[in-house]
């Protein structure tokens, strides 16, 4: 069987300069940045030399685990699709949630973060994954423990559910 | 485009209502009401209604709402005072309910308030001194409103969805033999005569929403003889139609005795069940004959099951004693079954002993405790409800139900 993919004859990839709130440079490849609906509008108009995004919102620490996600996602994408292609059998879409959930697990701070992150780069299936996981943490909790998990002041005058 | 805004690195700052109420669409509806306490702002994004609207909407579809193991429950304290509480029952043991909250009153007075009905989070409240004055609580909003007063008497009442015109519907079974309705938004209750062959027609059950029909068991005296119909209304033409039941062949059921009539009906509808609750037995009979068209032919019902009080004095809980089916610290919980199967085990009970409330279902007659309530307090009649019994598939209603 004749292999279609061939790393040396690829032409060089295209690369975007994503630039983190405190000022650090990332270079990704353009399909990974394309993960984001925020750098996805308007991409085409943007000159190829001026390929560069300035995340004010978006830490270095969260813009690294961003970018980690963005390429999994990327490849696995493909080599579940040339798995279908050449219909061999593929747990791909099994192991990228597997993949998911652990990069997800993580604690409170930093979920908030890649929320936030998520949110201003419009990444749906981060953001929802983020969302998701936010929503099992709190699941259960009183409202005391979700004031604390959430720095929310107590300003409820009076607290409607509570009991005698 | 996004606004600038530095994010200092100290943790969970802020977060915006759009991404907070994503949060809690994915939680269980009884999560979002205890979050209601959490602070001003989360009370007011939940009391949205456009929230509300949403979470009406999905509620169905969350896993932990499908069990519906919910109750509301009345109770009257030492100073006459009467309360609702509400709980889930089916976690934890050592919890207290939580008092419903009314974040609006709408000239009605608590202890003057009967709930006589729910459906989707929304209730139905009667005023005990003026039977034709109804009040919708929104279990959502905690708004209460009261309905524009209706021109007879009821004698039942059901709140149930149209899903061809996407909003709620009271319906009513009145005194002078009408059937009344009022739509969500409207100011007008529209009525029907109902046509029997005597004057004698008298309820025995609440209504039960089946497949868009409403069904109650009848009960009339013709040609000197007892004649118990299954009475049917459509919800959304509000065309009536009735069936005979054949006489039991067996050993009629005791319906002239004082007792509590349930109505039951699994989702697969094509079996309702009555359970017949008196002092000492639990009869469980089962109605069969309805055809693919949901209509009654051939109606036959058969014995399911009897229970009889001395089964639970000698349960794992001996010191839990049931004098009486019908005495008023026993709830008999007519539950909703979704498969439709077991029908004996649509038969709930919950018995306040001491300051537990203890539960049972008919199948395995183990009393679990579920909540605590004060021995201080009384259960009263109607004494419990689980908030999505009797109610339609749950379909996404309109924001404001009943804002008229």
């Amino acid at each position: 069987m004749k292999d279609s993919f061939n790393p040396s004859i690829e032409p060089p990839k295209k690369t975007v300069t994503l630039v983190s709130s405190d000022g650090y440079d990332f270079e990704v490849e353009e399909e990974v940045a394309l993960e984001s609906q925020v750098i996805k509008d308007g991409f085409e108009d943007k000159a190829v030399d001026d390929r560069e995004y300035l995340l004010f919102n978006v830490h270095s620490d969260t813009l690294e685990l961003i970018i980690k996600y963005c390429e999994k996602h990327v490849s696995s994408r493909k080599s579940i699709s040339a798995a279908a292609a050449s219909s061999s059998s593929s747990n791909g879409e099994e192991a990228l949630k597997e993949w998911d959930e652990h990069f997800i697990s993580v604690d409170t701070n930093t979920l908030y973060d890649i929320l936030m992150a998520a949110d201003y780069l419009n990444i749906k299936s981060l953001l929802d994954l983020a969302i998701q996981k936010v929503a099992d943490t709190i699941h259960g909790r009183s409202p005391e423990q979700i004031r604390k998990k959430f720095n929310i002041e107590n300003d409820s005058i009076i607290d409607p559910w509570a009991s005698e | 485009m996004a606004t600038f805004k530095r994010l200092s690195r100290v943790g969970v700052a802020w977060l915006p209502d759009e991404i907070i109420s994503n949060i809690l669409l994915r939680v269980p509806t009884t999560d979002i009401i205890r979050f209601k306490s959490v602070s001003k702002s989360w009370l007011s994004l939940i009391s949205n209604p456009i929230f509300a609207e949403e979470v009406l909407g999905r509620s169905n579809q969350h896993p932990e709402d499908e069990q519906g193991e919910e109750i509301i429950l009345k109770t009257i304290n030492k100073d006459r005072k009467y309360e609702y509480y509400y709980s889930s029952i089916n976690t934890q043991t050592d919890k207290r309910p939580k008092k419903l909250f009314f974040a609006s009153k709408d000239g009605a007075n608590l202890n003057d308030l009967s709930l006589i009905y729910s459906c989707n989070y929304l209730l139905l409240f009667r005023n005990k001194y003026h039977p034709n004055q109804l009040y919708i609580y929104n279990f959502i909003t905690a708004l209460f409103v009261a309905l524009p007063p209706a021109k007879y008497d009821g004698v039942r009442w059901a709140l149930a969805y149209d899903p061809r015109i996407r909003k709620y519907k009271v319906y009513g079974i009145c005194t002078r033999r009408k059937f009344l309705t009022l739509t969500q938004g409207e100011s007008d209750w529209k009525e029907v005569n109902i046509h029997t062959r005597s004057s004698r027609l008298k309820s025995l059950t609440e209504l039960l929403l089946v497949n868009e029909e409403l069904h109650w068991l009848a009960l009339d005296f013709y040609d000197h003889e007892l004649v118990y119909y299954i009475v049917a209304i459509n919800v959304e033409t509000s065309e009536l139609r009735s069936t005979i039941l054949p006489p039991y062949y067996a050993e009629p059921p005791p319906l002239e005795r004082e007792g509590h009539y349930l109505l039951t009906a699994g989702i697969k509808w094509e079996l309702l069940s009555l359970t017949i609750v008196t002092n000492d037995e639990i009869k469980i009979f089962v109605l069969q004959g309805m055809d693919n068209n949901y209509r009654w032919n051939n109606v036959q019902w058969f014995g399911a099951g009897t229970i009889d009080l001395k089964y639970y004095l000698l349960g794992k809980k001996p010191e839990i004693f049931l004098n009486n089916f019908l005495s008023t610290d026993v709830c008999v919980i007519a539950a909703r079954d979704d498969d439709g199967e077991d029908f004996p085990n649509n038969v709930k009970l919950v018995v306040h002993h001491e300051d537990q409330l203890f539960f049972s279902d008919t199948e395995n007659k183990e009393w679990k405790p579920i909540l605590f309530l004060s021995k201080d307090q009384k259960l009263c009649r109607q004494y419990l409800f689980r908030i999505n019994s009797y109610g339609t598939p749950l379909r996404r209603p309109p924001a404001e139900p009943f804002d008229v």
